[in-house]
């Protein structure tokens, strides 16, 4: 990471005690931060929408408010600080807290026990990284509705592909198909920002049919070399409340020349509850039709045991925020077990996402665990670099 | 996660030999004082334990209505947030008193002798306080 090291380095501490506050601030100026301190939840959250921090401090109890409230507008903010948590409550809390800040994609430095230990500040002080450049660019101010529908007009939103492997044997299986927008400079416009700015305006169900015609086209070239290989299409709420999409998805399958057994159609609970009713009704005439279905994000609560006896799910995936840690997280480990056998009873595949190191693919592959995706056996990458990838590895029958 | 280390009064706060030293000890953590003053600086100490002065004065008045008032939970939440600013400066001493006032009130209604007791020890912690601020080479106030 190329860290901001020639400006000066910026804190948010938000504290109710104002000794605390008073405390935390002093010791980061000695240490060269510039500190600005919040008492509640508002005050921060104006902070955070005026300037950029490379760190927040963040006190989990603050009077009759809670600091976890503040985690998403943390996440919102452009700056992507790291987060410290600080506590007068015991370990666990810190630990579900860390969890939490980790599930929604934050990075998070540490947690300091109340009353603090200014040695223990200072470590963590000192050590916590800038803040990503990148965001301080002009360039990487969100994109307008406008110049996303001109990048699809000019199809410069692609289909990227992740290989999904068999943990058995190492053979890979299918490819899940993620949206992504190249950019001119070496910044990606990130999918949370222009998938949910598709769905506000109106651009998602063309984006969708775009990637699905794209991962279903690069799936038939692969599947003159690996007759059974399928892609992964991640299907958003909007586009599941038009009634008309089995035939739409069977007319492109067919004009493409697969069965419906190429095509894995990701869901996630909250699609399924924009319009229930409807996307169940979707959902089972595209499994009838021969389309499988697989629930994505697991266990983050988009997802639930209630979706899994509504619909007629075959594949589940386990959410990376459970498997990149599951070998140091007993806690995490002991859900991963519990989701992967429950699955097997219930007969689906099971498919563990985020596997960053070879001991937590030996652990799942261990507990029964069938398919593999993440960064350990390869990122999302465009078609040809796949085929590169590809040629060193054997594609095996799903 | 495991924590950072902890002050040294917050890591035996549950040790019987420590509480008895607590209830006869030092009012003043003077190490972690003197760890302090090193991290954030002497005049930053100072102001800090300005802020401790004027907040506990206040805080020691509301659990003194809130207890005429029989306002419990108020009296709870003054003491919870004394027992923070006495800890955050290594007063440690008022800082374990204003707790047990504050478990007291999970159980029962503290009465007038309970909260004289703290406010006694409220005025000889900032006396001692003083003393150290003279031992830093500081005015006392």
């Amino acid at each position: 990471m190329d860290h901001a090291t020639n400006e000066q380095r910026r804190i948010l501490v938000v504290d109710d005690e104002r000794i605390q506050r008073l405390i935390i601030t002093r010791g980061a100026e000695a240490l060269g931060y510039r500190a600005e301190s919040a008492a509640t939840l508002e005050e921060a959250a104006e902070h955070l929408a005026q300037l950029r921090y490379d760190v927040v401090l963040l006190d989990l109890s603050l009077g009759e408010s809670d600091g976890i409230s503040l985690l998403q507008a943390v996440r919102d903010s452009i700056s992507d600080p790291v987060v410290i948590f600080i506590s007068h409550l015991d370990e666990r809390v810190r630990t579900a807290s860390t969890r939490l800040a980790t599930a929604l994609g934050l990075r998070v430095g540490g947690a300091l026990q109340k009353p603090l230990s200014p040695a223990a500040l200072r470590a963590l002080l000192i050590d916590a990284p800038a803040r990503r450049p990148d965001a301080e660019r002009p360039g990487l101010q969100p994109p307008s509705a406008v110049e996303l529908a001109e990048a699809l007009q000019w199809d410069h939103i692609v289909a990227q592909f992740q290989p999904k492997v068999s943990l058995a044997d190492g053979r890979v299986v299918g490819m899940e198909a993620l949206a992504r927008w190249p950019q001119p400079t070496p910044h990606l416009v990130p999918p949370d920002v222009f998938i949910p700015l598709a769905e506000k305006n109106g651009l998602i169900v063309p984006l969708t049919f775009r990637i699905l015609r794209q991962a279903l086209e690069a799936c038939r070239r692969w599947r003159t070399r690996y007759p059974s290989c399928s892609v992964a299409v991640n299907i958003s709420p909007l586009v599941l409340a038009d009634r008309a999409l089995p035939e739409e998805i069977e007319r492109l399958l067919n004009e493409i020349g697969l069965g419906p057994g190429a095509l894995i159609a990701e869901i996630t609970e909250s699609t399924v509850m924009a319009n229930p009713l409807v996307a169940a009704e979707v959902l089972t005439r595209l499994r009838i039709k021969g389309v499988n279905l697989s629930i994505d994000d697991f266990g983050t609560g988009h997802s639930s045991l209630l979706t899994l006896l509504r619909l007629p799910f075959s594949e589940l995936k386990i959410d990376r925020s459970f498997t990149a840690n599951c070998d140091t997280d007993p806690e995490a480990w002991k859900i991963v077990r519990a989701t992967i056998s429950m699955a097997r009873e219930l007969g689906l595949t099971v498919v563990a996402e985020g596997i960053e190191t070879e001991t937590v693919e030996g652990m799942l592959r261990d507990a029964g665990c069938e398919i593999g995706q993440g960064w350990l056996f390869g990122r999302a990458m465009p078609e040809d670099a796949l085929h590169q990838w590809l040629a060193e590895h054997l594609l095996a029958a799903t | 996660m495991t924590p950072a280390s902890v002050p040294d009064h917050a890591a035996r706060r549950d040790d019987p030999a420590e509480t008895t030293r607590l209830a006869t000890g030092n009012l003043i953590d003077d190490a972690f004082l003197a760890e302090l003053v090193g991290a954030i600086g002497l005049d930053a100490v100072r102001e800090a334990m300005g802020l401790f002065r004027e907040e506990a004065t206040t805080r020691m008045a509301t659990i003194h209505r809130a207890l005429v008032a029989g306002a419990v939970p108020t009296l709870r939440r003054e003491a919870h947030a004394l027992t923070g600013a006495a800890l955050a400066v290594g007063l440690v001493r008022l800082g374990e008193a204003a707790r047990a006032l504050q478990r007291l009130t999970e159980t029962t209604e503290p009465d007038a002798n309970a909260v004289q007791t703290l406010t006694d020890l409220l005025d000889r912690t900032l006396s001692e306080v003083s003393l150290w601020e003279a031992r830093q080479g500081i005015a006392g106030v």
